[in-house]
């Protein structure tokens, strides 16, 4: 690689970084791991870079790495082995209340506790249409498959995100009894 | 729930994040080193080979003959041939029939799952795991684009086998322990010029099943066959 592409590349992982480990949190639920993920697709786009600048939309093309390699490392007897039992929370804020940030913490671990439940390629249609705002096209290119697949992953997706809330607000009625 | 909610819901969760927990700059700092010594290694191989050949070439012809133009004579060249290490490499392997059997062979006195795990998206992929304990397994992949163990920070893999090939093509092997009493041995045999035909990972807890040299001799007969 030439040192203008490096540069650019270099440029391209700053300004990318953040918006990718963000994406790759919603799909693994764990920060440490988002951290790995991005890691892990700068350096399989560095190998690619000078024809991805050629011939590509590097942003999108990113994602698609980063979608990979959280697929393969679910794939892994590993990660699969470990099951994260809890959210641990974040260093706390200063700008963040004690009450806003306790409400942060229980709405993650409960949307994360529904997206556990989800398929792995369900979840991905998910984070993809409704935290990237990509198309349904976009959706389908990013995960290799069809439209159709897309429309009816995210609406079972949904449907179960839904049962997930419900039933869950369910036992809380229950055990507040 | 509905759309809008998720909507919310997802970016709310993202809010107040951590600081990154890399530097950007350094990771491709460390792409570009590796790719060099990846570089740098096929280059060495390719050129051993050369020489080789420049001196069978020269002996066939005999001492008083002038140099014949051939394979030998041609300028080794960027494009010649070596594969793209960018692009994923073709795997002609039935893994499914083929690893249960290498594993036997080259993990001698393990027992094994009977029943492997089904392969995910492709058949290029197999792990089997020890009889009755999924956390302790070997997994093969066959024809990948990307190392197993680029990426992987924490603890870093030390490299305890490096060993290039007659011709060009290079055996790795790593190790680390992971999480608990974990250890994770890794091996990878890259073609000449780039692009990794076979990986093997060795998942154990407490003493590992298999040593660095049994996942690479496991790796380099699987090349084998595959090549």
């Amino acid at each position: 690689m030439r040192k203008t592409e490096e540069n650019r590349f270099r440029e391209f992982a700053r300004e990318q970084s953040a918006a990718l480990r963000r994406t790759g949190y919603l799909l693994c639920g764990d920060w440490h791991l988002a951290d790995d993920l991005t890691q892990q697709t700068l350096i399989k786009l560095y190998r690619a870079w000078p024809r991805l600048e050629r011939d590509a939309a590097p942003v999108s093309y990113a994602r698609k790495v980063l979608l990979r390699c959280w697929l393969d490392e679910r794939r892994r007897p590993w990660r699969r082995a470990e099951r994260r039992d809890g959210e641990i929370p974040d260093g706390a804020d200063p700008a963040t209340g004690p009450v806003e940030a306790h409400e942060l913490v229980s709405l993650r671990a409960a949307l994360f506790r529904s997206l556990d439940e989800l398929g792995p390629r369900q979840r991905a249609v998910l984070v993809l249409r409704y935290f990237e705002s990509l198309s349904i096209t976009e959706t389908a290119a990013a995960l290799g498959c069809t439209e159709g697949t897309v429309k009816s992953q995210a609406a079972r997706g949904l449907a179960a995100l839904r049962t997930s809330v419900d039933v869950r607000a369910e036992d809380l009625t229950k055990e507040s009894r | 729930m509905n759309e809008r909610q998720l909507i919310d819901d997802l970016s709310t969760a993202v809010l107040n994040e951590p600081p990154l927990g890399f530097d950007p700059d350094e990771v491709i700092d460390r792409a570009a080193r590796r790719r060099r010594h990846t570089m740098a290694t096929a280059m060495t191989g390719s050129a051993a080979v050369l020489v080789a050949v420049t001196a069978i070439a020269f002996g066939a012809t005999g001492a008083n003959s002038p140099p014949s133009v051939g394979v030998a004579s041609q300028p080794p060249g960027p494009a010649s041939g070596g594969p793209d290490p960018d692009e994923p490499v073709p795997c002609p392997l039935p893994m499914a029939e083929i690893v249960p059997g290498q594993l036997a062979k080259h993990f001698p006195g393990v027992e094994w799952d009977p029943v492997p795990e089904p392969h995910i998206d492709t058949e290029t992929q197999s792990w089997i795991n020890l009889a009755g304990d999924t956390t302790q397994n070997v997994y093969v992949i066959c024809g990948s684009p990307g190392g197993m163990v680029e990426g992987i920070e924490t603890p870093e893999p030390t490299l305890v086998i490096d060993e290039p090939q007659p011709d060009g093509a290079l055996l790795r092997v790593w190790q680390r322990e992971t999480i608990e009493d974990r250890v994770q041995i890794t091996a990878e045999w890259t073609l000449p010029g780039g692009g990794e035909l076979i990986e093997v990972q060795v998942n154990a807890k407490g003493e590992p099943f298999g040593t660095p040299r049994q996942a690479g001799e496991l790796a380099t007969e699987l090349a084998g066959l595959a090549g």
